[in-house]
């Protein structure tokens, strides 16, 4: 064998590339960003030209006036009910799901395998569809228990996703000990799969507990109660002031649910047990959380029985005869909503690979203080829903792709950002070591000891954010912002609710083959291919 | 004398690298030396272990070599002159200059487990490698061949030098840092305990390579170890440290096999 075919098999695949080939490649790439940047309407001159609306934007919103801030609390109040009794109904609902749909202890595919698909297809409906379906079907006058029952749904779908591939990495070792001693199911999963189980799957409720707040602010938007449909009517009044008074009270809100909800799981993850008292005194604080809300919100079994008669109805309706004289636009509209979450994401991607290395002191160098603060920018920008980004940037450079892809942009820098710095700092120094040993220069050293232990990792993520903005980008357009969610916002205006089914019979296999493909892919990135 | 060629006796007279009134203190060490007053000269050729217990000072003696000290930002007085350069005084490029002609390898491999195999060892020859060239990956043909060769001369099979590095398992991980240092063409093999976490059988076999190249190629080389057997075994001179300074020095032949386990790591009970 000669040198050339030595390091053709030698280099594996982008290294055996020719340096035609790989300007080729990116060529080809920087030519489908341009088209996908173009058909978003993602043009900079564009933006800078229209800058001085946001301007203005922001000149109407300065200072906040909080006078009718007494008007604020009760929808306030409000959306902190839905949020924990959708996230709690959401939990109890999860744990059926997830104790019969992993194969810790029930090995029988026939039951496994039709749960985990159930549990795939409720997570492919995006949090706002959801509010929609539910306030339809319960009628207007309803809407907080419309909320409520639709975060439930929603908090089941991602508890159950989160805790069962918890259950799926559990140690085997304790459940064959005593499967060993001749126990039963049941008892093996009390004795070896709760106590393993139990911390994580708390840990996902108040997670998700984190993620419903934000959902339940902005719910109101489509008439599902809580502080999003004052925002609304603030909004069509035009009355930027108050607006950015109930934006800040909501972002105040979300900061400290976050703070609170990241000191428990903390907590939690390192062990903490807590003292008996205090263990009664939490529950006790729960279930009489949970009456008041269930009173407050005036929830009633026989209402929600009636609802989801109806729900059930409509969806039978409405996915059996879809609009289809509307399928053409709906495809069209599904794919600009993909391409809002790609272009999106990508921007994203890069505005949060400094900050990955910006928050971590480890290899910048940066002086300690400022990398704190730094590490605290994700955590603000996190607080700010998408939709309210997106209502924002719908009033400074209209209704259109263009406010979904930066508020995409931005929100998603709040997640990227801080695993991004999580994975820096995973560094090994080791590896670093190696590389400055060898004689190499810094931007080498980057480049071959540095960037392989986390490019894989920002990659990944980015491309598990791209999944999850998917489904923020089919509904932004419920407010403006581009994408097949413009079409359901039409249909409510015009009550043609087969419209909405056309659009689910979209979106949902769309999400599930991006879901699919994704995952394979992150997977590759993590672990790298075999080749014997 | 009249053995040695003519070409080599100039070599003989300037040591390759040579250590004068060397000491090093570490910030967070509260003005305790991990290395007190070190004088060492290693000449040209030489297989050269260091033995000493943990903590002795032996990966510091040797990471001050490239100043890889920096990196835990040690505080370092003396000289260190490694081929008629001085090194502590070097800069950055000089450094650099100074690092790709040294070979260093590694307790824990510090392989980067996400490159390639084949990768791996061609970081061995960035310092002679341009920026763009190296920031889109592109190596010399000769030196992938070289990269090639030189990974089966330390036993990985030619099929799986494409495979990511974290597939392997230590020892091959090691004969992977091994090949990196040998593409440097370097003038001086240092090896911090390379084989400290290895099993008896592939520390003898990863030993032997050492042995080898010095024997074959003549470079230097100076080896920590904190095993005893393999010290004896495989230095041709050995060096003992004891609590940052240096206690021993001794060539093989003029080693009392008797007393040289406790000479160096002195008596157990003795504490
Ligand atoms: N990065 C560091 N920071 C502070 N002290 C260190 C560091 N590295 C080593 N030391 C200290 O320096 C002394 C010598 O350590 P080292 O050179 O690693 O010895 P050896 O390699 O023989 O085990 C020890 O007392 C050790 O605790
Ligand atoms: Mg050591």
């Amino acid at each position: 064998m000669d040198g050339r075919t030595l390091s053709r098999r030698g280099l594996g695949r982008w290294g055996s590339w020719t340096l035609l080939g790989r300007s080729l490649f990116i060529l080809s790439l920087l030519v489908a960003y341009v088209l996908a940047f173009r058909a978003v309407e993602f043009d900079p001159a564009n933006i800078l030209q229209n800058l001085h609306h946001l301007r203005n934007l922001l000149g109407k919103m300065y200072p906040p006036d909080f006078s009718h801030f007494d008007q604020l609390i009760r929808p306030l109040i409000q959306t902190l009910q839905i949020s924990f009794l959708g996230t709690l109904f959401g939990a109890l609902l999860a744990i059926p799901l997830v104790a019969f749909g992993t194969q810790v202890v029930i090995r029988n595919p026939w039951i496994y395998w039709p749960i985990r698909s159930l549990m795939n297809l409720l997570r492919t409906v995006p949090d706002l569809v959801y509010a929609v379906l539910f306030v339809v079907a319960f009628g207007y006058d309803h809407g907080p228990l419309a909320g409520m029952v639709a975060l439930s749904v929603f908090s089941c779908s991602i508890i159950a996703k989160l805790a069962s591939e918890s259950a799926d990495n559990i140690n085997r070792r304790p459940i064959e000990a005593i499967e060993a001693t001749g126990a039963s199911k049941f008892q093996v999963i009390r004795y070896a799969v709760i106590p393993q189980l139990l911390p994580a799957f708390i840990d996902h409720t108040i997670y998700v507990f984190e993620l419903n707040v934000r959902v339940a602010a902005v719910m109101g938007y489509v008439g599902a109660g809580g502080i999003g449909q004052q925002l609304l009517t603030q909004l069509d009044l035009l009355k930027y002031d108050t607006v950015f008074a109930i934006i800040l009270t909501i972002f105040a809100l979300v900061v400290v649910i976050d703070f609170v909800g990241n000191r428990i799981r903390d907590a939690l993850l390192h062990g903490l047990r807590m003292p008996f008292p205090v263990q009664v005194l939490t529950w006790v604080a729960l279930g009489w959380t949970a009456v008041w809300s269930l009173l407050s919100l005036d929830v009633n079994p026989e209402r929600v029985l009636i609802g989801l008669g109806y729900l059930k109805n409509l969806l039978w309706a409405i996915v059996s005869s879809p609009a289809m004289e509307f399928f053409n636009i709906s495809i069209s509209r599904m794919w600009e909503s993909l391409l809002i979450a790609f272009v999106g994401t990508t921007l994203s991607f890069i505005l949060a690979f400094p900050l990955g290395f910006l928050a971590s002191r480890k290899y910048t160098g940066i002086p300690s203080q400022v990398a704190f603060w730094v590490k605290q920018i994700p955590g603000a920008i996190r607080a700010f829903p998408e939709l309210i980004l997106a209502i924002f940037f719908i009033a400074s450079f209209g209704p259109g792709p263009l406010p979904g892809v930066l508020a995409i942009a931005i929100h998603s820098i709040g997640m990227l950002g801080k695993m991004n710095a999580e994975a820096v700092e995973k560094i090994r120094k080791e590896q670093v070591e190696a590389l400055q040993a060898t004689g190499a220069n810094r931007a080498q050293v980057f480049r071959f000891g540095i960037l392989p232990q986390v490019l894989p990792e920002f990659l990944a993520l980015a491309i598990y954010r791209f999944e999850i903005n998917v489904r923020a980008s089919t509904v932004l357009g419920i407010v403006g912002a581009g994408g097949i969610g413009m079409l359901i916002n039409e249909a409510l205006q015009l009550r043609q609710w087969n419209i909405i089914g056309l659009c689910l019979l979209v979106i949902i296999p769309v999400v599930i083959v991006i879901d699919f493909i994704s995952e394979r892919i992150r997977r590759k990135l993590i672990e790298g291919s075999h080749s014997a | 004398m009249n053995a040695l060629s003519p070409s080599l006796l100039p070599v003989m007279a300037t040591p390759i690298l040579s250590i004068k009134n060397f000491s090093v203190v570490y910030p967070s060490a509260r003005g305790v030396k991990a290395l007190d007053n070190i004088n060492l000269e290693i000449n040209q050729g030489e297989l050269v272990v260091i033995a000493g217990v943990s903590g002795s000072g032996k990966s510091t003696l040797l990471r001050s070599v490239n100043r890889l000290t920096e990196n835990d930002r040690a505080q370092m007085t003396g000289s260190v002159v490694f081929d008629g350069t001085d090194v502590l005084n070097a800069s950055s490029k000089q450094l650099r200059q100074i690092r790709s002609h040294i070979g260093f390898i590694f307790q824990e491999y510090n392989v980067v487990e996400r490159l390639p195999i084949l990768t791996n060892v061609l970081t061995g020859t960035l310092s002679k490698t341009g920026f763009w060239a190296s920031q889109f990956g592109i190596f010399k043909e000769e030196n992938k061949t070289l990269s090639h060769q030189s990974l089966v001369r330390v036993g990985i099979d030619q099929k799986r030098h494409s495979d990511r590095a974290s597939n392997l398992s230590g020892g091959q991980k090691q004969r992977v840092g091994i090949a990196r240092a040998l593409l440097q063409k370097p003038r001086l093999i240092l090896a911090d305990e390379p084989v400290a976490s290895l099993d008896p059988i592939t520390a003898n076999l990863v030993m032997n390579i050492f042995k080898k190249i010095n024997e074959e190629e003549g470079i230097t080389t100076i080896i920590n170890l904190h095993d005893p057997v393999l010290t004896f075994k495989y230095g041709r001179r050995i060096i003992g440290m004891k609590q940052g300074k240096l206690i021993y020095d001794k060539p093989i032949e003029a080693i009392n096999r008797a007393t040289f386990e406790e000479d160096i790591y002195g008596r157990p009970d003795a504490e």
